[in-house]
């Protein structure tokens, strides 16, 4: 850049500074633009002042940095076993999914060395079941289990008889869990909200849950069949956690859809889903990072 | 994986809320996310390796420490560059009588081991290696705050608006800045007889020796 060229000085009608910078830096508006680009072809001491600046940045470009050692990394201290709260980390991320495809408000996940063990509390007032007239519940498991008898959850499944896919099993086993649940819910007339009945509040992703009192067989009768069906699957679902938990991503939005379409036919407010997680954020958080 | 998986990329804040809940690992897939543009940044803010790569480690340090109060109103990666451009500061500080150092000598091979442009020719290399030298010595001219909103600017690509949040200051700040920046490096170039032509850095580093 010869000094000839500049042989203009700056004027009223020149802009600002700023304006060159951003300009020179792709921040500007198509209008900002126009009109410096119009300035420039009649201002010498402009044009100079741009392209100055240009070539500082082409100057710039040939500064590089040292490669990198790699440096940090956090090392797990080795223990017998994971600490609780990575657990309720998976866990809780896991009773999303759960609790959101189950349409069943509570969920109350412990870790113990038997493994992990799922109970669920009472789901909330508005969860609409589907109209059922038939009072036994039995006969309306019945109905939906392979046989007569009171074998939990769904026929096809991750069990012997079972030849699927891990992932359709295991949504498949919980949306069967969930219609026998409605089911059960069918047979009741009025349907009696509670809170979750977990001592650990922390483990537990709760929905909006009201503080009411619950007819105790009903309690004993939902936990029985999630006892059953833990029972049967307990290695499996501990093992699904696990990995639901690293594919939580793919399987929410995989399940967003299907989840969003059961919501809807419960009656459950989606932006339920987004308070669970806040919810289990702000509980991760009062406890500090290892 | 399932055959049809496709891959997603967790989020840094994702990956933040997994650390939160004790996963080290996703903890450390941030550090590796991280760790290059924090020393790059820490490199040019102080001029010194070693003193870069202390930067580093005591930023992680502390956002492995303090992840609880990352609200997430900001991002992530704005959250540790101000805890990094904190550290330097600091360091700038204790350091006043020695505040900014050119790129040492012995440093060359490790600079073209680290961004090596493809099909580069060794004589453009060398170019650029001495441009980029004679750049490092003439950022020294540049106060503290020109530098850095120069380097949040040119290397690590923040708008203007995320750079005034870093700094404190008001937008028009950060652009003056830049523009007395670029203006006294240039100046300083052209110092050390290092002039820039519009058809590439081997023609400008031609004409600055035949002068």
């Amino acid at each position: 850049m010869s000094d000839a060229k500049r042989n203009g000085t700056p004027s009223d009608a020149c802009p600002e500074k700023e304006l060159l910078v951003t300009v020179l830096y792709g921040e500007a508006s198509d209008a900002e633009r126009a009109a410096l680009a119009t300035h420039l072809r009649a201002c010498a001491s402009c044009s100079a002042d741009m392209s100055a600046l240009e070539g500082a940045r082409a100057s710039l470009s040939a500064w590089s940095a040292p490669e990198l050692a790699r440096g940090f990394e956090v090392v797990e201290r080795p223990l017998v076993r994971r600490s609780w709260w990575t657990v309720v980390g998976y866990a809780a991320a896991a009773s999303v999914v759960l609790g959101v495809s189950a349409g069943v408000a509570n969920l109350d996940v412990r870790y113990g060395e038997d493994g992990v063990r799922l109970r669920t509390g009472w789901s909330r007032a508005d969860v609409a079941p589907a109209a059922r007239t038939n009072t036994a519940p039995s006969a309306a498991v019945s109905s939906t289990a392979a046989a007569g008898t009171d074998t939990p959850v769904v026929a096809a499944t991750t069990g012997p008889q079972g030849v699927r896919q891990p992932d359709d099993a295991w949504r498949t086993e919980m949306a069967a869990l969930e219609t026998r649940l409605r089911a059960e819910l069918g047979a009741r007339e009025r349907v009696v909200p509670t809170a979750s009945p977990a001592p650990v509040p922390a483990a537990a992703v709760e929905g909006r849950a009201a503080t009411a009192a619950v007819p105790t067989d009903w309690v004993r009768q939902v936990q029985r069949l999630i006892d059953e069906s833990e029972v049967r699957q307990q290695q499996n679902l501990a093992l699904r956690i696990t990995e639901v938990s690293r594919d939580f991503e793919l399987q929410r939005r995989a399940d967003l859809v299907q989840v969003q379409q059961g919501l809807g036919q419960l009656g459950i407010d989606a932006t339920q889903h987004k308070q669970m997680w806040d919810y289990f954020r702000r509980v991760a958080n009062q406890e500090p990072p290892r | 994986m399932p055959h049809d998986v496709v891959n997603i990329r967790w989020t840094d804040e994702e990956l933040v809320a997994k650390s939160i809940g004790g996963d080290t690992d996703s903890f450390n897939q941030l550090v590796l996310r991280w760790e290059r543009p924090i020393y790059a940044l820490a490199y040019r803010v102080i001029g010194r390796e070693e003193e870069a790569r202390d930067v580093v480690q005591e930023t992680f340090l502390r956002a492995f420490r303090s992840l609880g109060g990352f609200k997430g109103q900001a991002k992530f990666s704005s959250w540790l560059y101000r805890i990094a451009l904190n550290l330097c500061r600091d360091w700038i500080r204790r350091e006043r009588r020695a505040p900014f150092a050119a790129t040492p000598e012995d440093v060359d091979v490790i600079e073209l081991a680290g961004e090596t442009e493809p099909r580069e020719r060794p004589d453009e290399l060398a170019a650029r290696r001495d441009l980029g030298r004679a750049v490092a010595r003439a950022m020294a001219a540049l106060t503290d705050e020109q530098r850095t909103a120069v380097i949040l600017k040119e290397y690590q690509g923040l708008t203007f608006q995320e750079i005034a949040d870093l700094q404190d200051c008001p937008l028009s700040t950060v652009k003056t800045r830049l523009y007395q920046g670029l203006t006294v490096l240039r100046k300083e170039l052209h110092r050390a007889g290092v002039y820039e032509m519009p058809q590439g850095l081997g023609a400008a580093d031609q004409e600055a020796k035949e002068r």
